[in-house]
């Protein structure tokens, strides 16, 4: 989730230089965001709460800055602190941005990756009715790009069409049992196409990236199985001592290096009189290592009564395992003896328990919400979640915010 | 005297949640009228123009009568619905609200010096350096 220091350092002075100059011949346009809350979960852990009310979990500031350089060239930078990161400061957005036509808008630098209807405007929980967008759907981690986009915006009689295409690449970090696993994404391109119609607005988005490279995650420390490196070599020793057998093949569907992913979504949202509903669906699939597919999806409906918006949402979580250990034959103790036999199946059991591990969620989140419209510029929202497992287990959330925008 | 200053709050109130708000621009301006879809359109950044003659709008203050009054009857929406409109395009370097004017006067004299601006006052403010193309 935290982007690369030096990329940041390097966009920062790169974004000082263009505000700089915008300072020079307009004025700078300040705006800033805030979101202050805090939450408790029926067990640790769960979402990242605690069963203590905490208050760090929440918290969000912003501040963007915008400059106009000439009358069609603009600089534009937020920088974003989380409590979940201990308040460290993150460059999330730096680009330049150039007015070709009035209908054409070119962007250059680091700006959300346009994954999601709500994914423009992420952190600035205002903007929205939820305390957060359904994190079983809002789930992609590297959410932030370097490269370049073209949004074109046109009318088509009383409705208004976007269609926004990006390129570009990730340099991001996540943890695994406590060890840094960096995430390298080359070659990603997507396009995002929205439709907006007075009460409806549709949205529909692809995404493809040629090279996810995982680097460190092949040594990073797994409970029982050890590594995935240590899992591969077990697999090619069985190769060599059996012949082939399916190992070799497991072994490289193991592979974290230069993993092809595409990623889809759609999106309906309807505001009309005092009713508010919103879906979305989305589906990412891996061509190899240890992703399958993870199926997304929630519906969101609520009803206004003057500044109080009440809503409910279900969101659905339901991946599936990557049939990467379907390759493996256990050994018959027949013909192989019983030792071979036996570890034939402890790497069978090993590899489709990473896969499960890693990539697969299978729950359904149920939330309770209201948002009241205190004062304009700032809300006050609470919500209440039930999060249920398909393996029976099942959690509950309760969290409140102040969210403003100034 | 509690009760007495309640009242006058109250009559306050009422007195500026009925009174009459004039879209205005420069009389020299080429537009010559406006409908709401289009003042709509106008000030929620998804239209430049009135009419085909260029428009840039220009609002009251956040909060003030004339701005709830203006936003509830042209363009639907709350004051916090307004709010959260633009936190949307602005937080995405989409848009930018209109400029925000301290009061009637200061409409005025910013309409009535560009042949672009757009802008709304009370009625009873209206004078012969700018001309109504609506009323709310």
């Amino acid at each position: 989730m935290s982007t690369n220091n030096k990329a940041s350092i390097a966009l920062a002075g790169s974004l000082c230089l263009g505000l700089a100059a915008a300072q020079a011949s307009a004025e700078l346009q300040w705006n800033g965001f805030i979101t202050a809350g805090g939450g408790m979960a029926s067990e640790d852990g769960l979402f990242g709460y605690e069963e203590d009310l905490t208050f760090n979990n929440e918290s969000i500031l912003g501040l963007q800055l915008t400059g106009d350089i000439s009358d069609k060239l603009s600089a534009t930078g937020q920088i974003v602190a989380r409590g979940d990161e201990d308040m460290e400061v993150d460059v999330s957005w730096a680009y330049l941005s150039y007015k070709a036509t009035d209908k054409t808008t070119l962007r250059l630098g680091r700006f959300r990756t346009p994954f999601y209807l709500y994914s423009d405007f992420l952190e600035v929980g205002y903007a929205y009715h939820w305390i957060s967008p359904p994190n079983d759907v809002y789930s992609l981690p590297a959410d932030s790009i370097d490269g370049f986009d073209v949004v074109y915006n046109t009318p088509l009689g009383a409705t208004d069409f976007t269609a926004q295409f990006y390129g570009g690449s990730v340099d991001s970090e996540f943890t695994v049992s406590g060890e840094p696993v960096e995430t390298d994404i080359r070659n990603q391109a997507g396009l995002a196409l929205t439709l907006n119609w007075e009460w409806l607005t549709l949205r529909a988005s692809h995404h493809y990236a040629a090279k996810v490279n995982f680097v460190g995650l092949e040594d990073a420390p797994i409970p029982v199985v050890g590594s995935i490196g240590a899992l591969q070599d077990g697999l090619e020793t069985l190769t060599a001592v059996t012949g082939d057998q399916g190992y070799a093949q497991a072994a490289s569907n193991l592979s974290v290096e230069d993993v092809e992913y595409t990623f889809d979504e759609i999106a309906i949202k309807i505001e009309w009189n005092n009713i508010l509903f919103v879906a979305e669906a989305t589906e990412l699939k891996a061509e190899s290592g240890l992703t399958d597919q993870q199926n997304r999806n929630y519906v969101s409906l609520g009803y206004n009564i003057g500044p109080v918006l009440l809503h409910v949402t279900q969101s659905r979580a339901d991946d599936d395992v990557a049939a990467i250990a379907d390759t493996i034959t256990v050994l018959d103790p027949g013909v192989w003896g019983a030792e071979l036999s036996a570890q034939s199946a402890g790497a069978k059991l090993a590899v489709n328990g990473l896969a499960e591990r890693f990539a697969v969620v299978d729950r359904t989140t149920n939330t309770l919400g209201v948002r009241w419209d205190f004062t304009p510029g700032a809300a006050f929202k609470i919500e209440g979640s039930d999060v249920d497992y398909d393996d029976g287990t099942s959690g509950q959330i309760y969290r409140f915010v102040i969210d403003a925008v100034y | 005297m509690n009760k007495t200053f309640i009242l006058l709050v109250l009559l306050a109130l009422s007195f500026s949640a009925s009174a009459e708000i004039a879209v205005i621009v420069s009389s020299a301006s080429p537009i010559s009228s406006a409908d709401a879809k289009e003042l709509e359109r106008l000030y929620l950044g998804k239209s430049k123009k009135i009419g085909g003659s260029n428009a840039v709008p220009v609002n009251q203050k956040a909060g003030s009568s004339a701005a709830s009054h203006f936003n509830q009857t042209v363009l639907g929406k709350s004051d916090s619905q307004v709010k959260a409109y633009w936190s949307k395009l602005v937080f995405t370097g989409k848009g930018t609200p209109p400029k925000e004017m301290p009061d009637d006067a200061a409409v005025i004299a910013e309409v009535s010096a560009s042949d672009s601006s757009v802008g709304y006052v009370d009625a009873g403010a209206v004078n012969d350096s700018v001309k109504v193309i609506a009323s709310y």
